[in-house]
């Protein structure tokens, strides 16, 4: 099973929220999608679940059209973040009826698991969701994609107010919930460095355009920092894709990335530095510094 | 619609039914405390009007609000727009059959000037039902676009409706069974109801799609 989507495009006014994505995720894998804030990672993740209406483009699920197809919705689960004001009423719904109304509307719900997590949590059901703390919003959003058991099940910020306990309980479960199931799960999460080690592919995303879907292990094999004298780190990266250099003073730091076949020059008079996942985001997002 | 939208919209319709029939017996209620004696008999009679203005309360409600948190929440749980437009629509019929039906049930067995009167002024009491299910939803749609023109239409709505129930539950014991003979031609009532329903429930209809079709899910 594979869900694809095409030259996917979600625009508002003058601003392309979601710029032409094309992107394929398999079944059985866990894939993080990271952005700077603005990146366009909710606003897709809503394309992808037919939760909004693309501009343009197509969602596909092993080639049958998500939108408004319910077999096909069937299989997926976006657990969105739970920002509950005024506005939209939902503030004076309890737990236990947003979970039942989740149980109603997931064919594969487990009851069973639902409760122990809720237990787990000490999630209070009795309570109104405008009653929780952040922390506790994002419990509800776990429970309810952990128990949903949808083959491409999609979370939005998970660990978003929790405490380091619960996400470290959190990135327990999800790899429990995984390895016993081989689930898809797609989580959106600033909190990077702590989801690097669950995560096998990242996705990045940089204003709503796809800038690069790639295994972890292999992205980090080939990220190197070299730094230095300035003349020396430019010689010892030249030829090599480049990304943020830092100046100070007589002194540079670049970070590149390896491709096939590539290798820094390392007789030069450098320090080379793996680097970690968030490193290499704010390498590839972060404001570049002309060298 | 499948089964599951079926279960939750059903559950839905029978919450909205217990907060008008709650709503009901809360007028009779207040109606029988302070009627003489003599008139007990009347304010019993006139329950399908306890009911009517009941659950007209609460369809105003209930449908201005589906808009506003139901529907983005089972889209967000993965309905269909499709389903959801037919699970609305299903749930406050389920309203208005159920309202009218008890209604009927409550005239069929009683004898008397109160009830005939009654029944000739079902199909009016329905059209009541039915134009408070378009209100409220045509308010949520509004609101969903004009945020504070929607508040202040619901407040109106609402202050209107609930104060003419107030007045007529409080003032008189001897008013409820009297409403049709007040009201005069029967017939002109009911097609003038029946033409403003019609608008509306276009209306309602047309945008109430339009909008499921263009709306993102916020939660």
């Amino acid at each position: 099973m594979k869900l694809q989507c095409t030259d996917l495009v979600k625009t508002y006014g003058y601003l392309n929220a979601v710029d032409h994505v094309d992107l394929t995720l398999e079944q059985g894998k866990i894939y993080g999608l990271i952005g700077r804030n603005g990146a366009g990672k909710t606003t897709l993740l809503s394309l992808l679940t037919a939760q909004n209406p693309a501009t343009s483009g197509e969602v596909e699920l092993d080639g049958q059209r998500v939108w408004e197809n319910r077999s096909a919705l069937d299989h997926l689960c976006f657990s969105r973040e739970l920002n509950i004001s005024p506005e939209t009423g939902l503030g004076n719904i309890k737990v236990k009826e947003y979970l039942r109304i989740a149980s109603v509307y997931y064919p594969h719900w487990d009851a069973g698991m639902a409760q122990r997590l809720v237990a787990l949590f000490r999630l209070p059901v009795k309570k109104k969701l405008q009653k929780l703390s952040k922390g506790m919003l994002s419990m509800v959003t776990i429970v309810v994609a952990l128990a949903s058991k949808a083959e491409f099940t999609f979370l939005d910020e998970p660990v978003a107010g929790l405490d380091v306990v619960a996400r470290d309980q959190f990135y327990k479960l999800l790899l429990e919930e995984y390895s016993a199931t081989g689930r898809t799960f797609v989580i959106s999460t600033h909190i990077i460095e702590e989801a690097a080690d669950v995560l096998e592919e990242v996705i990045i995303l940089r204003e709503g355009k796809l800038l690069m879907v790639e295994n972890v292990q292999d992205l980090l094999d080939s990220a190197r920092y070299v730094s230095g004298r300035a003349e020396e780190v430019d010689a010892a990266v030249t030829g090599l894709e480049i990304h943020h250099a830092e100046s100070m003073g007589r002194s540079k730091g670049v970070a590149v990335l390896l491709r096939q076949g590539q290798a820094i020059d390392e007789s030069r008079d450098v320090t080379v530095q793996p680097m970690s996942l968030q490193k290499v985001f704010v390498a590839l997002c972060g404001e570049e510094e002309k060298a | 619609m499948r089964e599951r939208s079926f279960r939750f919209w059903r559950r839905y319709a029978l919450e909205l039914l217990g907060v008008g029939l709650g709503a009901a017996l809360f007028f009779l209620i207040i109606s029988a405390l302070g009627a003489q004696p003599e008139a007990l008999t009347g304010v019993f009679m006139s329950v399908p009007y306890y009911i009517m203005m009941g659950c007209s309360f609460a369809l105003v409600l209930c449908c201005f609000s589906i808009h506003i948190s139901y529907i983005p929440l089972v889209l967000a749980m993965g309905s269909t727009r499709r389903e959801a437009f037919w699970g609305f629509l299903l749930c406050r019929t389920a309203v208005v059959v159920v309202a009218v039906a008890l209604s009927l049930l409550v005239w069929a067995f009683l004898p008397g000037d109160v009830a005939r009167d009654g029944r000739k002024l079902l199909p009016l009491l329905c059209l009541i039902l039915l134009l408070a299910a378009n209100l409220g939803s045509l308010m949520g749609l509004i609101y969903q676009k004009w945020r504070g023109i929607g508040v202040a239409l619901l407040a109106l709505v609402c202050g209107a409706v609930g104060g003419g129930c107030a007045m007529l539950v409080m003032s008189d014991s001897y008013s409820v069974p009297l409403f049709p003979s007040r009201i005069g031609p029967l017939g002109w009532w009911t097609a003038m109801g029946t033409v403003l329903w019609l608008l509306m429930a276009a209306a309602d209809l047309l945008l109430t799609r339009r909008s499921l079709r263009r709306s993102e899910v916020k939660l």
